[in-house]
């Protein structure tokens, strides 16, 4: 479903603050695939999401989605096929509008809009059967407005928008990290259940060890812009968190890290 | 009432671009200034578009498209380029300045006479005050554009809109391309703003290349005013608030000009307005500081109370207009009201100002004793000179005063029951106040006059003579200034030896540069016209001037003292002055119709001796004679301002008709100006004595006529006729003089153009239509080779017409055979060597002799089978077989409405020679049948005489 040959990306190329994001990524991801990222800050993980999603144009590498070459298509063009959840609850819906017309937006993903009015009786039932689905009481608040909710709220709207109209591609980036926990496992407990519900192929970056663990089929752990694991189903079965540091303390002897910096790792990946 | 409706009137109709500025600004956060220029250009291309006859409806989708382009530059650049929206704004809106003067080709087009909405509308009101009408009107049409933008702005797109701007992010994800959603909306903004200036231009009668400046702080205004009383989340709400937004900002200025409140304030007031309403509803961005915050809070927490003074405000205004007037104010009633309008705070205007007030006292006008006088400006904001007038009318103003150019055209376009006189004006007939001084709307008069830049071009002359550079610098902007180059370039059209450079500045601050970029292309002078902008930064170029010695002629005689060498200006205090004195006759009783529009009537001719010795220059003997004010160690010497006496109350009026011969043409003009004169009231004051001279032929007792008509002083001569034009033009120089039956008279020498002509004389030229004629025949007879014509060497007439045939038979493939005579003794031969050279077509045009003896040459041709074509309609009675010429009735006619004028005061110099042809049309059809020609309907439709 996802292929990737080669990527590379440096920003503020040639400048003083030069900065290597993405080093010859080449990654295969089948249909239905549920992967997880898992990586230290800064490492690329956000911006390997936003190349595919085509927020960000690679400087070298390309992207095939469904068998299309999408390098260098525009975000906007390619969201017919991706859908996205950001890590900010505030990013994924306008609060301006009513909950119907964000719905709405969402429903036309990826369509062409023409000046007719498509939000009619009809049109909101069937949405408030979606946002029933969300079980958060928020089906009969179709006219409130959107910044009226909280960030948990908005943050599951958003996932429900995501799949209002099944996508390719779910991309979701620490979309719970904003949340408190009990909203955090509400909304993972969503994820679970669209991804399964739906056939998605799923990329879901996490600081999280464990729902890296819990979710997914495959984790990837990146690392100075590089995917220095690619931990498959078999494998994935058998690990633990435990595992997972110790995967962290070989870069550290790779890569001479300093035990400091292992304890800051540690005290991340809980 | 009329101010009140005329400024509701003015709301709806920028509330189009108000309505442009709530999606721009409201839904994209988008303060998009291009509107400032994109308003101008909806508004030029309607213009151009009417004027040259489109229908006024046509025209608005055309200004929504053009606009529409303006915007979707403004958006193009800002996403394409990532360049700032303000900035794209302001680069896009910069260039519409230039390019709009483009589309308009003049900065100021008049659409008085023109087709416009208003005038469509005129003509289908059942019978109510006409501004209610349009008012209704306008209610309905915005009704309908507010159900249909508000029900656009609820469909998929206007959706999909209203989120791009909620969260670009969040569209973006959805695949809707933020930059196209964005250039979109940015058009459609301007496009209903290019809908608001056409229509603008349409209410007000013109547009102006600066009506658009300030549009997006009033549009800005006109959105958070609505915002502040309608605050519901229903598009229909929020759009209709927007709506009453823009008609209470119209209805604030007019309030404020109720008031007596200076509209200069009225922008600062709008300001703080608009600032403390972005602060009560909190519009402003996350980043404002703590203080902002606080007053949000404040206002948050007392919305309902701020509301609620809003709108008592609103029921406590409402109330005064309608209450108050009705009670107040019943003693000023009586007085008659003077309403004095002035466009801006420019030396000029002020001046007349002065002089107005001045003389208005001295002529006994005490402003609250005997009359009341009502002053206000509109500091340069065009559509407050309109505003300012509705407040005059709800006043009950008696007689507006408009002074300068812009309050004028403004009062024309308004004010249609009572007096204008104006003041200030350098070409009123630009701006469609009628097309001579003597005829003009019915209401108006005024006092005008284009700088006297012939004269002041004659003394840098005699200063300067030979092959020399000189410079000038103007704002194109400005209708007067154009058209003062206009008449600078006129000026040195005869003068192949002056070389004229121009730099043309947007504003005060390039003035300095033009001055110093035309100093060094070697210029020997600057010799300005009258600009507000050079003006207004005059100090630069009188610095280089003297860094560069290149002394300075300038039309303006308030220079004089700020460093010009020599001026040779009108004194615009004077024009005040004379204002004053109109104001009075109309006071008095008289109607403004039969008052002719004046002249300046005093010019200073200064020299600065201060600045001819810092510059080293000699001032010729000839040009210290001449002038008459000067400038001598810093003091001003200058005769003090004498209005020349006025003879005009004398009521017995002496007229001499004269006439060297008679032919039936002559004896018909001469036969329609006496039907016109006697049965005309306007000049009825006066008692007409009317003497008739005519000579029969005789040219020596024609001279003797002339200079007798001269002895005896008559107060005017009218002359039927070249001949007669020729002879009374060589006796008599200062007789008023109106003359009429000529076909050219620029050939027959009384004038180099038909503007320029001799000062005491003016009159009607009237053609023969000699290359329609051949026209007509090259149509009638397909297959004619020949045509032959007579004509008599002694008259000038005759010999124009024979020049014009020549040429019109070569245009038209014919060969001419001309026959000559001196008298009609010759007349037989050259008849028969004419037939006997094989002509098809006979032809005899504008000869006076040889009309004489038309129906013996009808007869001789028709037994010669060959047609026989004349240039006189009634000919045909004599036997020709078609005739078209002018109606000379109808030339008599036209002559004496341009003798009224003359009678009531007008200068001839001033009036130019009209060319006046009405045409009239004679046709034999018997012929027709001989000579086998098919004759079509609609010809003989327009035959006045027809023989069957
Ligand atoms: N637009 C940008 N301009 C410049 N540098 C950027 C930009 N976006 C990301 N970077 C840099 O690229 C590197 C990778 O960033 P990225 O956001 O992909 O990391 P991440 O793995 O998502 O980190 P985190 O776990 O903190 O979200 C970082 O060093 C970051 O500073
Ligand atoms: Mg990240």
């Amino acid at each position: 479903m996802i292929r990737i040959r080669n990527l590379d990306k440096t920003f503020n190329a040639g400048s003083l603050d030069q900065l290597t994001a993405l080093k010859e990524i080449n990654l295969d991801i089948a249909e239905r695939e549920f992967v997880t990222i898992i990586g230290t800050n800064g490492s690329g993980k956000s911006t390997l999401l936003n190349t595919i999603a085509g927020n960000i144009l690679p400087d070298k590498g390309t992207i095939e989605i469904n068998g299309l070459d999408v390098t260098r298509k525009a975000d906007f063009q390619r969201a017919r096929h991706i859908a996205r959840v950001f890590q900010n609850p505030y990013s994924g819906t306008a609060p301006g509008m009513t909950i119907a017309e964000n719905l709405l937006m969402a429903w036309f993903r990826g369509r062409k809009r023409y000046p007719v009015i498509s939000l009619n009786g009809t049109l909101k039932s069937q949405l408030q059967k979606q946002l029933a689905s969300l079980d958060m009481q928020l089906e009969d608040r179709l006219e409130n407005l959107m910044g009226t909710l909280s960030g948990g709220q908005r943050q599951a709207i958003t996932l429900l928008m995501a799949v209002l109209q099944t996508p390719k591609v779910l991309l979701l980036d620490e979309h719970t990290a904003a949340l408190d926990p009990k909203t955090a496992a509400q909304v993972i407990r969503l994820t679970r259940k669209f991804v399964t519900g739906n056939t998605l192929t799923t990329i879901m970056v996490t600081h999280s060890m464990q729902h890296a663990l819990e979710l997914g089929t495959r984790i990837l752990m990146m690392h100075n812009g590089r995917i220095i694991e690619d931990i498959h189903e078999d494998e994935k079965r058998h690990l633990t968190i435990e595992d997972l540091l110790n995967k962290f303390d070989e870069i550290r002897k790779l890569e001479k890290l300093t035990p400091e910096i292992m304890v800051t790792l540690k005290n991340q990946y809980r | 009432m009329e101010l009140w409706i005329g400024a509701a009137n003015l709301g709806i109709l920028y509330a189009f671009m108000a309505i442009g500025t709530f999606i721009t600004y409201k839904l994209y956060s988008f303060p998009d200034i291009t509107i400032d220029g994109t308003f101008t250009t909806g508004a030029a291309v309607a213009s151009i578009l009417i004027v040259d006859g489109w229908n006024p409806i046509m025209v608005l989708p055309v200004a929504f498209l053009v606009g529409s382009l303006a915007g979707f530059l403004t958006g193009f650049i800002h996403t394409k380029f990532k360049i700032e929206g303000l900035l794209a704004g302001i680069l896009v809106m910069t260039s519409l300045y230039s390019v709009n003067l483009h589309i308009m080709g003049k900065s100021n087009i008049p659409l008085l006479n023109s087709s416009t909405f208003v005038s469509i509308l005129s003509v289908l009101n059942p019978g109510l005050h006409a501004e209610l009408w349009n008012c209704i009107f306008l209610i309905l049409v915005m009704v309908v554009f507010w159900m249909l933008t508000a029900l656009f702005l609820k469909t998929d797109y206007g959706l999909t809109m209203r989120a791009t701007g909620n969260n670009p992010v969040m569209v973006a994800a959805q695949g809707v391309s933020v930059d196209r959603m964005k250039i979109f909306g940015i058009s459609l903004a301007n496009g209903f703003t290019g809908i608001s200036g056409a229509l603008v231009a349409q209410y007000q009668g013109f547009s102006d290349i600066g009506m658009g400046i300030g549009s997006i702080i009033f549009s800005l205004a006109s959105v958070i005013i609505g915002e502040a009383i309608l605050r519901h989340r229903s598009m229909f709400i929020k759009v209709l608030g927007v709506i009453l937004g823009s008609v209470i900002f119209r209805l604030a200025v007019a309030m404020a000009l109720h008031l007596g409140m200076d509209p200069n304030d009225l922008k600062l007031i709008t300001a703080f307005f608009v600032l403390v309403t972005l602060i009560a509803t909190g519009s402003f961005g996350k980043s404002s500081s703590g203080v902002l915050r606080y007053f949000h809070g404040i206002a948050k927490r007392h919305r309902k109370k701020f509301v609620a003074l809003i709108l008592s405000i609103l029921i406590l205004f409402a109330g005064y207009i309608f209450l108050i007037p009705k009670g107040a104010g019943k003693e000023s009633e009586k007085l008659v009201k003077i309403g004095i309008i002035m466009a801006n705070n420019s030396d000029i205007v002020s001046k007349t100002q002065d002089g107005l007030l001045s003389e208005l006292n001295k002529l006994g006008y005490i402003n609250g004793e005997n009359c009341v006088i009502l002053e206000q400006n509109a500091e340069g904001d065009i559509p407050t000179n309109q505003t300012i007038i509705d407040h005059f009318i709800n006043e009950k103003v008696d007689i507006f005063v408009p002074i300068s150019t812009a309050s004028t055209q403004a009062a024309l376009n308004k004010v249609k029951d009572k007096p204008i006189v104006f003041a200030t004006v350098a070409n009123p007939f630009v701006i469609g106040a009628g097309n001579t001084p003597v005829d003009h709307p019915p209401n108006i008069t005024g006092v005008y006059g284009a700088s006297p830049i012939k004269d002041l071009l004659r003394v840098f002359r005699q200063m300067y003579p030979g092959k020399v550079r000189i410079g000038t610098i103007y704002n194109p902007a400005y209708p007067n200034t154009v058209s003062n180059l206009k008449d600078l370039k006129k000026a040195l059209n005869g003068d192949k030896e002056i070389i004229l450079e121009e730099v043309t500045v947007a504003g005060s601050n390039d003035v300095y540069q033009a001055a110093l970029a035309l100093s060094s292309k070697k210029i020997k002078a600057f010799v300005l016209i009258n600009d507000l902008t050079v003006f207004n930064s005059f100090e630069s170029v009188v610095r280089v001037s003297k860094n560069n010695r290149i002394p300075i002629f300038s039309c303006d005689a308030e220079r004089l003292q700020d460093g010009a060498l020599i001026v040779y200006g009108f004194e615009y205090f004077v024009s005040g002055m004379q204002a004053a004195h109109l104001i009075d006759r109309v006071i008095r009783g008289e109607n403004p119709a039969y008052i002719p529009f004046e002249k300046y009537k005093i010019v200073t001719y200064g020299v600065n001796y201060d600045v001819a010795m810092e510059l080293s220059i000699n001032i010729p003997e000839s040009v210290q004679s001449g002038a008459d004010a000067s400038v001598k160690n810093g003091k001003l010497t200058k005769p003090p301002f004498i209005l020349p006496a006025d003879h005009r109350h004398r009521t017995e009026k002496r007229v001499a008709l004269f006439q060297v011969n008679s032919n039936s043409l002559l004896d018909q003009s001469a036969k329609g100006f006496k039907e016109k004169i006697s049965g005309e009231t306007k000049i009825k004051p006066f008692k007409l004595i009317m003497d008739e001279y005519n000579a029969h032929g005789d040219y020596g007792i024609g001279q003797t006529i002339a200079k007798t008509i001269v002895e005896k002083d008559y107060d005017f001569v009218v002359t039927f006729s070249t001949l007669s034009l020729q002879m009374m033009a060589n006796a008599n120089k200062k007789i008023p003089h109106v003359f009429c039956a000529v076909t050219d008279p620029i050939k027959a020498g009384v004038g180099k153009s038909l503007s320029d002509h001799l000062p005491n004389l003016t009159g009607l030229a009237t053609p023969q239509p000699v290359e329609a004629t051949v026209k007509l025949m090259r149509g009638l007879f397909p297959m004619a080779r020949k045509i032959g014509i007579i004509w008599n060497t002694g008259e000038i007439n005759s010999e124009i017409c024979t020049i014009k045939a020549r040429k019109s038979c070569k245009v038209y493939g014919f060969q001419l055979v001309e026959r000559s005579i001196t008298s009609l003794n010759d007349l037989d031969d050259a008849l028969n060597s004419l037939v006997s050279s094989g002509i098809d077509i006979f032809f005899i045009s504008g000869d006076v002799m040889i009309s004489q003896v038309i129906p013996r040459l009808a007869e001789t041709m028709q037994k010669k089978g060959i047609p026989f074509i004349t240039n006189t309609a009634d000919d045909v009675n004599s036997g020709t077989f078609l005739s078209l010429g002018a109606d000379y009735y109808e030339v008599g006619e036209r002559a004496a409405v341009i003798f009224e004028g003359v009678v009531l005061g007008a200068n001839p110099a001033d009036i130019p020679i009209e060319l006046f042809v009405p045409f009239s049309m004679g046709i034999n059809l018997l012929q027709a049948k001989k000579f086998g020609v098919m004759i079509s309907d609609t010809l003989v439709k327009k035959a006045k005489f027809v023989i069957r």
